[in-house]
C-alpha cells in the first residue's frame, strides 16, 4: 500500500550516457501504471531506480512520504518480476516460492498456507515438486510471479514479464496478470514496450522516450489526445497519421487547414481553442487510421484528394495507404476490392478526431 | 547530490582494498626488481633498504660474468622454434579431430592430456637414456624436438577447441566450391584462427621459457637455458651471488609480465588447457 | 571424400608423440622391472616386481607420499580460500581493475625457478626481508628453509603465492556465470546474504571450483622446480615430494630401476587424476 513519487529523477551512466532525464511523476496508491516506450527509452532504468537496483544520479524516490532514494532494495519491501524468469535454478517450485518467506522466518504452517494459496491462483499446484528446468518459460514466469506475490509487498514491479514468453502463452499470462492486479489491489508498476499490453493492463500509462517522460495519463487520454506526434505514432496499430498543413482564419468560428492540394474548414472550438494564435502557423494534422473515411468518388467539401499507394489485407480489416501531398497516411477500413494501388481516392477526417500538432516541435496544440 | 558521493564512496572501499592487495601481491616481484638495481652493500644491508640509489652495476656485472648471451639466446631460440614446430604439426591433427570422424579421438585427447598432466620427473629418466643413446644430449636439435613434444598436448587441446568454434558451414561452403581440404584449412580456417593461434603460441612459449628439469638434465654449457643458469648461477666462489640472480631473473621475467597483459582475455582458457572456454 | 586426408593430417603428430613421448614412457615401465644403474651401465638384471615391492615396503617412500600429500593439501586448500576471497573482491565494481588484474595474475606464469630462487632471498635468516620484520616486531628469527617443520610450509607458500590467482581466475569465471537478475531478484526478495550464497551463488560456481581444485591438485602434485631450487628436497627429506624423490633416486643415487618404478606409480596417479578431471568437465563449458 503505497503511493510512489518520483521527483526530478536523473540517471547518468559512466558520466556521459543520460538514460533518464528529469522524470517527475506520482503513481497513486493501488493503481496499475504502465511505463511504456521503445527500447532504450529509459523506462527500465526508472523502474530499477524505484526498485532500488540503481541509485539515481539526481532526484529522489518517495514511497508515501518516506524518502527511499538511498534504501537498498531489501529495505523497500517491493517485489519484482524480471524479463527473464528469475527462478532459482537449484530449488524446486515449492522452495522457490517459499524462499523469501523462509528467509523472513515465518512459521512452517504460515509458509505452507501462503504458498498453497499462491500456487492455486497461478495454477502451479501440480508442479510444486518440479525443478525449474522441467518447466516452460511461461510456467517459470508464473513461479517468479508467485514468489513476488507470496511476500505481500507494498509495490509490485513487472519488467517486461511477457517479452520472453512464447506468444501462444502470452495472452493467457496477460489475463492472469490483469486478474492479479485487480485482486491484489496494490500499486503495480508494469514496464513494457508493447502498447497493446499497456492498453489492456494499465489504469494509467506513462510514455517515455529518450529518457524523458512525454505523457502520463489514462490509456484513453494517451490514445485520444497524445501529448505529441511521437506518442500518437507509438500507440495504436498502426499509429496516428500526420499530414502537414498551414492554418488561417476561416471566418464564422472556423479555421482553415490548407496546403497546396487541399483545404479543410473545421470548427475552431472543436479542433483548437483560440483561432487568432493559430493563424499562420505550420501544423501537422493528426488522425487515427480507424477514424478516416475513404471513397473512390469525389464527395465535395472537406474531402481530400489523394492517391492509393498500397493496400494491405489484414483479415477482418484492410490497411489502405494513401499519399497526400508528400505525406503518406494509413487508413483502417473494412476489406474492399474496389480500391487498387494507383487509384485516385478521397478521404475524410471527422472534426471530432482531428488533433493538431506544432510542425516543428511536434507538441499538440489545443485540445 | 548526496547519493552520488555515497555511490562513489562505496565503490572506493572495494577499490582501495583491491589496490592494497594488488600492491601486496606484487611485493615479491617488486622486491626482486628493486634488488636488481641495488648495489651489493644495499642488497645485504640490515635493516633492508627500501629507498636507495639505483644503479645498473648488477646488470653490467651479469652481462659480463659469462654465460649471459648464450643462455638468453638459447631460451629464445628454443621457445620460438620448438613452439612453431609443434603448432605447425598439431594444427593438422587438431583439424582432423575436430572435423573428421576419427575413431578413438576421445582416447587420443585423453592420452595427450595425460602426457601433459604427468610430472616431468617421470619422463626425464628415459629421455635421458634415449638422448644419451642417440647422442642428443647437449644438442640443439634434441632440445628443440623435446620442447616440441612438450608443447604438443597444450596446442592440440587449445587448437581443437578453437577450430570447434568455427562453424562447419565455412568448410562446407568452400568444399562445395571445389576447394581441397588443404585449401579449406589454409584459406578458410587459418585466417579465422589468427588471434587464437597467436594465443596458443604465446602460452606455449611461456611454458618452454619457464621449463627447468629437462633443460637441467639434458643440456650442457652450450645449450643451457636461463632457468638452469639462474639455478646454477647462484653459487659462486664468493658465496650466493644475489646481484647476478636478481638481475638475471628480472631480465628473464620481463617478457612474461608483458605477456600477461597481452593474454589477459584468454588467461582462463589457456590455464585450463582450453577445457573452460569463456 | 575429405576423409582420406584423415591419416596424413593426424599421423605426423601421433608418430612424433609416440616416438618422443609414449616410447620413453614404455621404456620407463620396462626399466621398472629391472635392476639398472645409469652410472654402472652393464646389462640390466630382471627383477620382476621386486622394485615395486621394495618401494611399497620401505617406510621412507611412504613418508614421501605423505610429504607430497601434505604439500598438495596445504597448497591447494589455501589457494582455494585465498583465491575465493580474491575472486569475490574482484567481482565487485571499482575503477582500475584492468590494471590490477594482470599484476595479480603475473605470478602464475612466472618461472617457478625464478620465484623459488627469489623467495630464498626473501626467506634468508640473516638479510631476508621477512626475518628483518620478524626480528624487529617479535624478536624472533626463523630459518624457514633450514628447519624441518618450517621448510614444507615455506615452500608451499611460494606455490600458494603463485597459484592463488589461478583459483581467483576460476572463481571469477564462476561468479560471472551467476545470472545478475537472479542476484537482483534475491536482493529484492530480501534473502539474507548467506542464504543467497548457499542457494544461488554456490550451486553456480561449484562445477568450476571442482575443476580448479582438480587441476591445481594435479599441478601441485608435479611440483619440482620450486623444491629443487629452494631446498633440494631437504632439510633431510622434509620437502622431498615425489617428483623430487624420483629425481634423487635416478640422478643422485643412480638407482635407475627403482626410480623408474616410483615414476610408474606416479604416472598412474597422474593419469587417474586426469581422467577424473575430464569426467568433471561440464558438457556445455
Amino acid at each position: 500500500m503505497a503511493q510512489v513519487r518520483l521527483e526530478n529523477l536523473w540517471k547518468v551512466f559512466n558520466g556521459k550516457v543520460e538514460a533518464v532525464k528529469g522524470v517527475t511523476m506520482t503513481i497513486p496508491d493501488k493503481t496499475v501504471v504502465c511505463l511504456l516506450g521503445p527500447s532504450g527509452c529509459g523506462k527500465t532504468t526508472v523502474m530499477r531506480m524505484i526498485a532500488g537496483l540503481e541509485t539515481p544520479t539526481r532526484g529522489s524516490v518517495y514511497f508515501d512520504d518516506r524518502d527511499v532514494t538511498h534504501l537498498k532494495p531489501s529495505e523497500r519491501n517491493v517485489a519484482m518480476v524480471f524479463q527473464f524468469p528469475a527462478v532459482y535454478p537449484h530449488l524446486n517450485v515449492l522452495q522457490n516460492i517459499s524462499f523469501p518467506l523462509i528467509a523472513e522466518g515465518l512459521s512452517k504452517a504460515e509458509v505452507e498456507q501462503r504458498v498453497q494459496e499462491v500456487a492455486l491462483v497461478l495454477g502451479l499446484t501440480d508442479v510444486l515438486k518440479e525443478m525449474p528446468k522441467a518447466l516452460d518459460t511461461g510456467s517459470r514466469q508464473r513461479v517468479a510471479i508467485g514468489r513476488a506475490i507470496v511476500r505481500r509487498p507494498r509495490v509490485f514491479i513487472f519488467d517486461e514479464p511477457l517479452s520472453n514468453i512464447d506468444p501462444n502463452v502470452r495472452v493467457e499470462m496477460k489475463s492472469i496478470i490483469k486478474q492479479l492486479s485487480r485482486d491484489l489491489g496494490q500499486t503495480f508498476i508494469y514496464v513494457t514496450h508493447d502498447q497493446s499490453e499497456a492498453m489492456t493492463l494499465a489504469d494509467q500509462i506513462a510514455v517515455m522516450k529518450d529518457g524523458e517522460l512525454l505523457q502520463f495519463d489514462s490509456p484513453e487520454e494517451v490514445y485520444e489526445r497524445p501529448a505529441n506526434t511521437f506518442v500518437g505514432w507509438f500507440l495504436g496499430n498502426p499509429g496516428m497519421n500526420y499530414v502537414g498543413a498551414q492554418v488561417r482564419d476561416g471566418g464564422a468560428g472556423k479555421i482553415e487547414l490548407f496546403s497546396d492540394t487541399f483545404s479543410l474548414k473545421v470548427d475552431a472550438g472543436k479542433v483548437a481553442a483560440g483561432t487568432a494564435a493559430l493563424s499562420g502557423r505550420k501544423v501537422r494534422i493528426g488522425i487515427r487510421p480507424e477514424h478516416i473515411r475513404i471513397s473512390r468518388e469525389e464527395q465535395g467539401g472537406n474531402w481530400i484528394k489523394g492517391q492509393c499507394a498500397l493496400t494491405e489485407p489484414m483479415g477482418a480489416r484492410e490497411i489502405v495507404h494513401v499519399r497526400i501531398n508528400g505525406d503518406q497516411i494509413r487508413i483502417k477500413t473494412l476489406p474492399t476490392d474496389v480500391i487498387r494501388e494507383g487509384d485516385e481516392v478521397w478521404v475524410y477526417f471527422p472534426e471530432d478526431h482531428i488533433r493538431l500538432f506544432d510542425a516543428d516541435t511536434g507538441v499538440r496544440i489545443g485540445n | 547530490m548526496a547519493d552520488t558521493t555515497r555511490e562513489r564512496g562505496k565503490v572506493n572501499v572495494w577499490g582501495v582494498l583491491a589496490a592494497i592487495i594488488t600492491i601486496a601481491y606484487s611485493l615479491p616481484i617488486l622486491w626482486l626488481v628493486m634488488t636488481s638495481f641495488k648495489s651489493r652493500i644495499d642488497i645485504f644491508a640490515v635493516p633492508p633498504k627500501f629507498i636507495f640509489r639505483p644503479t645498473l652495476t648488477n646488470y653490467i656485472y651479469t652481462i659480463n660474468r659469462g654465460l649471459f648471451w648464450g643462455p638468453l639466446l638459447n631460451s629464445v631460440i628454443m621457445s620460438v622454434v620448438s613452439v612453431l614446430l609443434a603448432v605447425a604439426l598439431t594444427i593438422f591433427a587438431a583439424y582432423a579431430i575436430s572435423r573428421f570422424n576419427v575413431k578413438g579421438s576421445q582416447l587420443i585427447m585423453f592420452m595427450v592430456l595425460s602426457l601433459r598432466m604427468m610430472p616431468a620427473a617421470v619422463v626425464v629418466i628415459p629421455m635421458f637414456l634415449l638422448y644419451r643413446l642417440l647422442g642428443l644430449v647437449n644438442n640443439y636439435i634434441g632440445m628443440i624436438l623435446l620442447y616440441a613434444m612438450f608443447s604438443i598436448p597444450f596446442s592440440l587441446w587449445m587448437l581443437k577447441g578453437f577450430i570447434d568454434e568455427v562453424p562447419r558451414q565455412f568448410d562446407d561452403a568452400a568444399l562445395a566450391d571445389g576447394a581441397s581440404v588443404l585449401q579449406v584449412l589454409r584459406d578458410v580456417i587459418l585466417p579465422q584462427l589468427g588471434p587464437a593461434i597467436a594465443t596458443v603460441i604465446i602460452f606455449n612459449m611461456i611454458f618452454v621459457w619457464n621449463e627447468f628439469l629437462f633443460s637441467y638434465i639434458l643440456t650442457g654449457v652450450e645449450t643451457r637455458t636461463i632457468p638452469v643458469q639462474i639455478a646454477l648461477g647462484i653459487y659462486t666462489d664468493k658465496g650466493v651471488d644475489w646481484e647476478y640472480v636478481s638481475a638475471l631473473s628480472t631480465i628473464y621475467i620481463v617478457p612474461i609480465v608483458i605477456a600477461v597483459f597481452a593474454l589477459q582475455k584468454s588467461l582462463l582458457r589457456g590455464m585450463t588447457f582450453g577445457t573452460i572456454r569463456r | 571424400m575429405q576423409e582420406r586426408m584423415k591419416l596424413p593430417f593426424l599421423m605426423p603428430m601421433l608418430i612424433f608423440l609416440f616416438v618422443w613421448n609414449i616410447l620413453p614412457l614404455l621404456w620407463v615401465v620396462g626399466l621398472s622391472f629391472y635392476q639398472f644403474s645409469v652410472l654402472q651401465g652393464g646389462i640390466p638384471r630382471f627383477l620382476g616386481l621386486w622394485n615395486y615391492i621394495s618401494i611399497l615396503e620401505d617406510p621412507y617412500f611412504w613418508e614421501r607420499f605423505r610429504t607430497t600429500f601434505s604439500f598438495v593439501a596445504l597448497a591447494v586448500s589455501l589457494e582455494l580460500v585465498i583465491g575465493f576471497a580474491l575472486g569475490f573482491l574482484f567481482n565487485q565494481k571499482f575503477p582500475g581493475k584492468r590494471i590490477m588484474l594482470p599484476i595479480i595474475f603475473a605470478p602464475m606464469i612466472i618461472a617457478p625457478v625464478a620465484a623459488g630462487v627469489f623467495f630464498r632471498f626473501i626467506y634468508d635468516p640473516h638479510w631476508g626481508v621477512i626475518n628483518y620484520f620478524l626480528t624487529k616486531f617479535f624478536n624472533i628469527r626463523l630459518e624457514f628453509l633450514e628447519k624441518a617443520d618450517l621448510a614444507l610450509p615455506a615452500v608451499a607458500a611460494v606455490d600458494i603465492w603463485m597459484w592463488s590467482p589461478f583459483m581467483m581466475l576460476m572463481c571469477l569465471a564462476g561468479l560471472q556465470a551467476v545470472p545478475q537478475h537472479l542476484l537482483e531478484a534475491a536482493e529484492i526478495d530480501r534473502i539474507p546474504w548467506f542464504m543467497r550464497f548457499r542457494n544461488i551463488v554456490l550451486p553456480h560456481i561449484r562445477p568450476v571450483l571442482v575443476l580448479a581444485v582438480l587441476l591445481r591438485t594435479i599441478d601441485a602434485f608435479k611440483t619440482f622446480d620450486i623444491v629443487f631450487v629452494m631446498t633440494g628436497g631437504g632439510p633431510g627429506a622434509a620437502t622431498e615430494v615425489l617428483p623430487m624423490s624420483i629425481y634423487r633416486q635416478a640422478f643422485l643415487f643412480f638407482r635407475t630401476g627403482q626410480a623408474s618404478s616410483l615414476a610408474v606409480i606416479v604416472l598412474f596417479i597422474a593419469v587417474a587424476f586426469t581422467s577424473i578431471y575430464l569426467m568433471m568437465i561440464p558438457k556445455e563449458a
